[in-house]
């Protein structure tokens, strides 16, 4: 249960100015319609190697709507994903969660807010952090992707170098992940992950079992789909999928958010 | 030196924030691109690679070389001894370059640049420092290439990344050709790069930082006002020779610049590494 008084929690935290230093900074070499416009049904753009190229900078393409039940009194400020608060949106039946894992699922939702780690500054975890409204910015190697997030000015790398996972896997906030083509989509394996990591601000969760697969396209210029799965057999009964969609962001710039500085959201929590 | 003594908890934080990541996942992980001796091992001293552009490619994941103990028993004269013996084992003084503790290591007290607005901040600091909140306001730049954490080079078309292990930060310095808007509406903790190449040297330009996170453990402030110029020279494979030139007219009366070496860490890469991460120190500490 999403209550107006969670949302302007949330949108409180996660208040972020979205300009930027460099934001008028046109974006060469991208697309344009005749009005100047970024043609986002251009042809999506290639690497030299024939592979799509992800490059650029990208933001959630589907947001609530601007209803004062469903997002609070801030609702103009931020542009939250459905997946922002359930990264189930969509799945008609919620997560296959265990009895055992439903049962702690639930007992987080009174004080959801207060024991989330994203109100406390933790680092911004994929696949989590697909969802959350700051820009993320890829970099396209020809060996590895290398991702930034503007929370806490931070990055994820992803591998196709041929490396295989690692047996032993301290656990970490995204995890370990390598990649491979399948034709134009990139197939990204992810293990290796914490055991308190969660994905979304209502509790969802998965374990340190779990494996997460991303496929990710970019169909045209302006659109990069990222279907997520998790397998993760300690907490769910069966694999399940969820559908991300980005849009990108052209003639503008990232500006560092640093959650820590200045936060007083903290004292005022409640349960 | 006395200082060292009132400096002992911000040590601390450094010596616990430091050894979380390093050793790690894809450790010994080969690197086919890496030129190697005969006897497998990476060979340092190669030839340095170059980019498509022609340009030297700095890409790879770098180590500062460590200060030598001799080096800090020169500067903390007989308080060395007494912090190495409260060291643990893996966070050892040395881990630490010195310049990350102490960007004037090198220089007397007499030859300090310090203005006095930069003396009243690091005073006044000290007394507002809040030991509940050790993983704010810290470390940040250029802090985080100078603790035991590696850092990684990324050289992207029209982009270098500097991705550090410290708090997983990164920095973009751009290099396609872009000026620096006249004014920064959002100071930022590791300000905002453009890059250049000078024959071999990479040459950075920063400016619109904050003054929030100071210049090293001790405290040095830093003003919004400071624009830093770095040069980054590849000596060969397995080297890296930087340096850094700070002018902050406000808080500093000239320039001054540190040299750090760093050494390539081969068939390895950089961790997750976040203060804020399962952080238990903090009830622990005491002013």
């Amino acid at each position: 249960m999403i209550t107006p008084m969670r949302i302007i929690r949330l949108v409180v935290f996660l208040g972020v100015p979205a300009a930027a230093q460099w934001l008028n900074l046109p974006t060469p070499g991208i697309p344009r319609t005749g009005d100047g416009k970024p043609d986002l049904f251009a042809t999506a753009p290639k690497t030299s190697g024939g592979k799509p190229d992800f490059s650029g900078m990208w933001i959630p393409r589907d947001v609530l709507t601007c209803n004062s039940q469903e997002r609070g009194v801030q609702c103009t400020e931020l542009p939250l994903t459905p997946q922002v608060v359930n990264f189930a949106a969509g799945l008609k039946d919620g997560l296959p969660y265990q009895a055992w894992a439903a049962d702690l699922f639930k007992s987080r939702s009174k004080d959801v807010a207060y024991i989330d780690p994203h109100m406390r500054c933790m680092p911004p975890n994929f696949p989590r952090a697909w969802a959350f409204p700051e820009t993320v910015k890829i970099f396209q190697m020809p060996t590895q992707l290398v991702i930034l997030h503007e929370f806490n000015a931070t990055y994820r790398q992803i591998f196709f170098d041929g490396r295989k996972l690692p047996e032993d896997m301290l656990p970490t906030w995204n995890g370990y992940s390598i990649a491979h083509w399948e034709g134009d989509t990139l197939v990204v394996e992810s293990a290796g992950y914490r055991d308190d990591s969660w994905l979304d601000t209502a509790g969802n969760f998965f374990s340190s079992e779990a494996r997460v697969t991303e496929r990710i396209r970019r169909p045209n210029f302006g659109s990069l789909d990222i279907d997520v799965t998790v397998d993760d057999p300690k907490v769910f009964t069966k694999p399940w999928t969820v559908a991300l969609h980005m849009r990108p962001l052209v003639d503008t710039e990232m500006i560092d958010f640093m959650c820590q500085d200045n936060n007083k959201d903290l004292q005022h929590l409640v349960r | 030196m006395d200082y060292l003594k009132t400096i002992r908890g911000r040590l601390l934080i450094a010596a616990l924030l430091l050894p979380i990541g390093a050793r790690a996942q894809w450790l010994n992980y080969p690197d086919p691109g890496i030129p190697r001796l005969k006897d497998g091992k990476p060979n340092p001293s190669a030839p340095v690679p170059h980019s498509a552009d022609g340009k030297p490619d700095l890409t790879g994941v770098w180590i500062h070389e460590r200060t030598t103990t001799a080096e800090f028993k020169r500067i903390y004269g007989s308080s060395y001894e007494a912090e190495s013996k409260a060291a643990l084992i893996g966070m050892e003084l040395e881990s630490v370059h010195k310049y990350g503790i102490n960007i004037f290591a090198d220089l007397k007290p007499g030859e300090l640049p310090l203005r006095p607005e930069a003396e009243a901040l690091m005073k006044q600091r000290a007394a507002e420092r809040r030991v509940d909140n050790v993983c704010h306001g810290e470390y940040g730049w250029p802090v985080a290439g100078l603790l035991a954490e590696p850092f990684k080079i990324v050289q992207a078309p029209k982009v270098t990344l500097i991705l550090y292990e410290v708090d997983n930060l990164r920095r973009q310095v751009f290099t396609d050709g872009r000026d620096f808007p006249a004014t920064f509406e959002f100071p930022a903790y590791l300000g905002y790069s453009t890059g250049r190449w000078e024959g071999d040297t990479f040459v950075v330009e920063s400016r619109g930082f904050n003054d929030r996170t100071p210049l090293d453990a001790i405290g040095h402030p830093r003003s919004e006002a400071m624009h830093v110029t770095e040069r980054f020279h590849r000596r060969d494979f397995g080297h890296l020779d930087t340096e850094m030139t700070f002018d902050d007219p406000q808080l500093y009366s000239r320039k001054f610049t540190v040299k750090v070496a760093y050494g390539l860490v081969p068939d390895n890469d950089i961790f997750e590494m976040f203060c804020t991460q399962n952080e238990k120190d903090r009830i622990h500490m005491v002013k």
